[in-house]
């Protein structure tokens, strides 16, 4: 969508975007036209939790929320293992095809989104079973942030979604 | 096991009245659940298991923040979760907090065939007692609300007890001790139903949610669990709480008038054989050598 | 068979105990393995009885005690059915022939009224068994199926899902219903047995019966078995 203000800017030109060998980023009309988020549950906190039996319990495996209109196009029913893959890395959980979150119609194009909630990861009580991926969330996020408070942007981008 | 403070008033299986039948206590007790205000964080599932001395089980996501399909011998209250589409196309999330409700007229007592295994006391709160229970099931078939739970190890019923050993020592219920938002509220059951009704009409009034009321099922006798719902007229949209809940009326015949008939049925059967062999004797055998028949 | 016709092998004695029909002799009118069977059978249904009965009602819940305790006697209530229902099953096998109804049962039945008084020298003659047993036979054949398949609803009620609870509650009525008839055909089989037809329990017992005893009660199959001696055959 066009930046009213600067017609002809889209992006702060002095944002700090890191250069390492890892930070690949998107552009725009490449194959990445899902937007993502990432957040947290009621259920556990951080990344500890996924070694506590009580918060497993709550929440035993990895997910990612996903429209019901966006399901239907690409096939994916509930509980089917799907892969989110950004310009950076990728991460392997089970789809929760909900109706509570809508798509967007932005700039006359219909935008999905999806969230993931962020408490797996590579070490736990399911990842040390063998009983999920141990693909861990914050490989997807771009390292970007405010130039002048360096207040981090991870928590919008872009990713492409398929079944696993 | 009850304390032997608290009166019982009914006692499943039990031939003969309850020595407890006509006391009546100060009050009735009851758990308010609002729905309106519960957020789904499920600290009143672990609560009930780390007061309970349950250990952890494991589960299996299902397309769903619920944590399991229904409760469990060793879970004995659930958050239910429904994404509700409301008829403008609306969504929200419904959350209700599953568990026995602890009726007055209870289905599961009235079903059990077994001396004492459930109690209802003179508090209201109806409760399993295994060392009677026989493991055989037929408080399932009672119940309106699909609560008792089987467990195959020990062959024993489970479900919640209302935390009746907190609530004789005039403690509050181990899940009303840990909601966060105070959406559980626990006192007498006039209270309860003040309050309830109180919030019901300042969601209709002041919020315009021209449904909401309050859950107190009159066919099982009212409940001592009872919900504040946005919509009253739907309660099956929150994780299946039936509309009109009441013991099913094949229960209440075969605990009720057919006891009566099958009984004189059988008394009636051994009279009149006994009648028979007075007015007619036995069948001889007319042989010169064998009157008895079996024995040369 | 819809005729006096003889009846089939199974229910004859065998040829090693056949008799000549001379007064004074015994006839063998239950093999070795009928008896046991039956009491077998009878053994799994008392026991189902009386923890039935514990379980029907408050007032005899009590009977639980005398057979184990309420668990123990709710653990082995259904088994023993499962096993009264393999051995009714074999009964059916060895007795199906001889309790298929024949013209002898009808002229019996319209001449009932004789044999409820003790009138039965009145009575048209029958075969092995006469039509109230063939009834009784019939009454725990299909009961037992009845039991059976409700006594599963619930023994496993929790596999009922919640949405088709209407079939608990039929099972529930089923098994009440059936469990009740099969009584009652119980307390009629158990007084003819004993007290009203002397001999009776014996023969179920030693399986031997006077000529006289077969005569009169079951004539048309005495007249079988005797026709035979080993001499003619």
């Amino acid at each position: 969508m066009q930046n009213a203000l600067h017609p002809g800017q889209q992006n702060n030109p002095v944002v700090k975007k890191l250069k390492t060998a890892a930070d690949k980023y998107s552009t725009v009309g490449d194959e990445f036209k899902i937007v993502c988020t990432t957040y947290r549950l009621t259920e556990h906190y951080h990344y500890w939790t996924k070694n506590n039996q009580m918060n497993v319990q709550l929440i035993p495996e990895p997910f990612v929320e996903i429209p019901v209109e966006l399901a239907a196009e690409l096939g994916i029913k509930g509980n089917d293992k799907v892969k989110v893959t950004s310009a950076r890395s990728y991460y392997v959980a089970k789809a929760f095809v909900t109706k509570r979150i809508k798509p967007m119609t932005i700039d006359g194009k219909k935008i999905y989104q999806i969230g993931i909630p962020i408490h797996q990861g590579y070490r736990g009580i399911q990842e040390d079973a063998g009983k999920d991926a141990r693909t861990i969330l914050n490989r997807l996020t771009p390292t970007v942030v405010d130039p002048n408070a360096y207040t981090p942007e991870f928590k919008g981008f872009l990713v492409k979604l398929e079944k696993a | 096991m009850s304390q032997a403070t608290l009166a019982i008033r009914r006692i499943s299986g039990h031939a003969g009245p309850a020595p407890g039948e006509d006391v009546e206590r100060d009050y009735q007790v009851c758990k308010l659940i609002d729905t309106t205000t519960c957020i789904g964080c499920k600290a009143c599932e672990v609560a009930c298991l780390e007061w309970n001395g349950y250990s952890f089980t494991d589960t299996v996501f299902d397309n769903s923040y619920q944590t399991m399909p229904e409760t469990a011998w060793n879970y004995w209250n659930l958050i239910k979760f429904n994404e509700h589409e409301r008829e403008d196309g609306s969504i929200t999330l419904l959350m209700r907090k599953d568990q026995c409700m602890h009726c007055s007229d209870p289905g599961c007592l009235k079903a059990c065939p077994a001396d004492g295994a459930i109690v209802q006391y003179t508090n209201g709160i109806v409760d399993f007692q295994q060392q009677n229970c026989i493991g055989c099931g037929y408080c399932v078939s009672g119940c309106p609300f699909d609560i008792p739970k089987f467990n195959p190890a020990t062959k024993k019923m489970f479900k919640c007890t209302l935390c009746v050993d907190r609530v004789s020592e005039g403690l509050e219920p181990a899940c009303i001790k840990s909601c966060p938002t105070g959406c559980l509220h626990f006192g007498s059951k006039d209270d309860m139903t003040d309050l309830a009704e109180k919030r019901a009409r300042q969601l209709r009034e002041n919020y315009g949610i021209e449904k909401a009321g309050v859950y107190d099922p009159a066919g099982v006798g009212g409940t001592g669990v009872i919900y504040v719902l946005h919509d009253v007229t739907n309660p099956e949209a929150y994780g299946g709480l039936p509309k009109d809940p009441h013991i099913p009326w094949i229960v209440k015949f075969w605990k009720g008038p057919a006891k009566w008939i099958g009984n004189l049925a059988m008394l009636g059967g051994i009279l009149g054989v006994t009648l028979h062999y007075f007015r007619y004797g036995p069948k001889e055998v007319h042989d010169e050598q064998h009157e008895n028949g079996g024995q040369p | 068979m819809s005729s006096d016709a003889i009846p089939s092998p199974r229910s004859s004695p065998p040829t090693s105990q056949r008799t000549t029909g001379e007064p004074g002799e015994r006839i063998l009118r239950y093999t070795l393995v009928e008896r046991v069977h039956h009491w077998i059978g009878a053994l799994f249904y008392v026991y189902c009885l009386i923890t039935g009965l514990a379980f029907w009602s408050p007032y005899m819940f009590w009977l639980a005690a005398l057979v184990g305790g309420g668990p123990t006697a709710r653990f082995w209530h259904p088994w023993f059915g499962v096993a009264f229902t393999l051995s009714m099953f074999w009964m059916y096998k060895m007795w199906r022939p001889d309790m298929l109804r024949t013209d002898a049962d009808r002229r019996w039945r319209k001449a009932i009224k004789h044999y409820i008084e003790n009138d039965d020298q009145n009575l048209p003659p029958e075969g092995r068994f006469n039509y109230g047993q063939k009834l009784f036979f019939w009454l725990m054949f299909y009961g037992v199926i009845l039991l059976l398949i409700s006594g599963l609803g619930l023994w496993f009620v929790e596999s009922i899902p919640w949405s088709l609870r209407w079939l608990r509650y039929l099972a529930v009525t089923v098994h009440v219903t059936a469990a009740m008839a099969t009584i009652g055909g119980f307390i009629i089989h158990v007084y003819m047995g004993t007290a009203m037809i002397r001999g009776g329990f014996t023969s179920i017992i030693r399986g031997e019966v006077s000529t006289a005893w077969a005569r009169t009660h079951h004539r048309l199959w005495y007249e079988q078995v005797t026709k035979k001696t080993p001499a003619e055959k």
